[in-house]
């Protein structure tokens, strides 16, 4: 298994995708909160399959 | 535009003056807070602390591009997750710039002891910084 990580990705007009990787299930909610906390406020939240399969996921938020 | 550090590191980035706080005119207004000049803007961008607000005049263009002040909030998206992250003694990778113009660059989770446990196990009940002026 990959190591946990969390990509930033913020575009030309400055909006911020905060996107984790290779955490189980529901815990990359919880391991990408800090960032989306201290980042802004969220205007967007998309979770793939893995996430409701309790499998490694992806979660990608977006931030103001 | 919350966390001052974060916004000395993108004028740093952008080779621009350092952040003065104090009182600043823009345009009619004189607002309070860090000012930022961007490149052939005539009055300066200013950012309130506490709400993070940004202050601006450009006429619609015509006193400032406003692609300059993009180039900054996006600076300070990747200096606000690079602080965030330093907070909590996380490493991250150099930032790279892709084809469509985004910048992007990963933070280190596995070294995360506040939640992640290496395996997949996380604990909750976050307490992380603000980042807060």
């Amino acid at each position: 298994m990959s190591k946990p990580v969390m990509e930033i990705r913020v575009d030309k007009t400055g909006q911020v995708q905060v996107q984790t990787k290779c955490i189980a299930g529901q815990s990359c909610v919880a391991a990408s909160r800090f960032m989306e906390q201290g980042l802004g406020v969220v205007v967007d939240e998309a979770k793939t399959a893995e996430y409701y399969d309790n499998k490694p996921l992806e979660q990608e938020v977006r931030h103001s | 535009m919350t966390d001052i550090r974060a916004v000395e590191r993108a004028c740093v980035m952008l080779n621009l003056a350092p952040p003065r706080q104090g009182k600043h005119k823009v345009y009619t207004q004189e607002v309070e807070g860090f000012a930022v000049e961007l490149p052939d803007w005539r009055y300066p961008i200013v950012i309130i602390p506490g709400t993070g607000e940004c202050k601006y005049d450009n006429y619609n263009g015509s006193w400032g591009r406003k692609d300059k002040l993009d180039q900054f909030c996006q600076r300070y998206g990747i200096a606000a997750a690079q602080c965030l992250a330093e907070d909590r003694g996380l490493t991250y990778t150099e930032t790279r710039v892709e084809a469509d113009g985004s910048m992007v660059f990963e933070v280190n989770l596995e070294e995360d002891q506040q939640h992640v446990t290496v395996g997949g196990g996380l604990t909750d009940g976050d307490s992380g910084p603000s980042g807060g002026l």
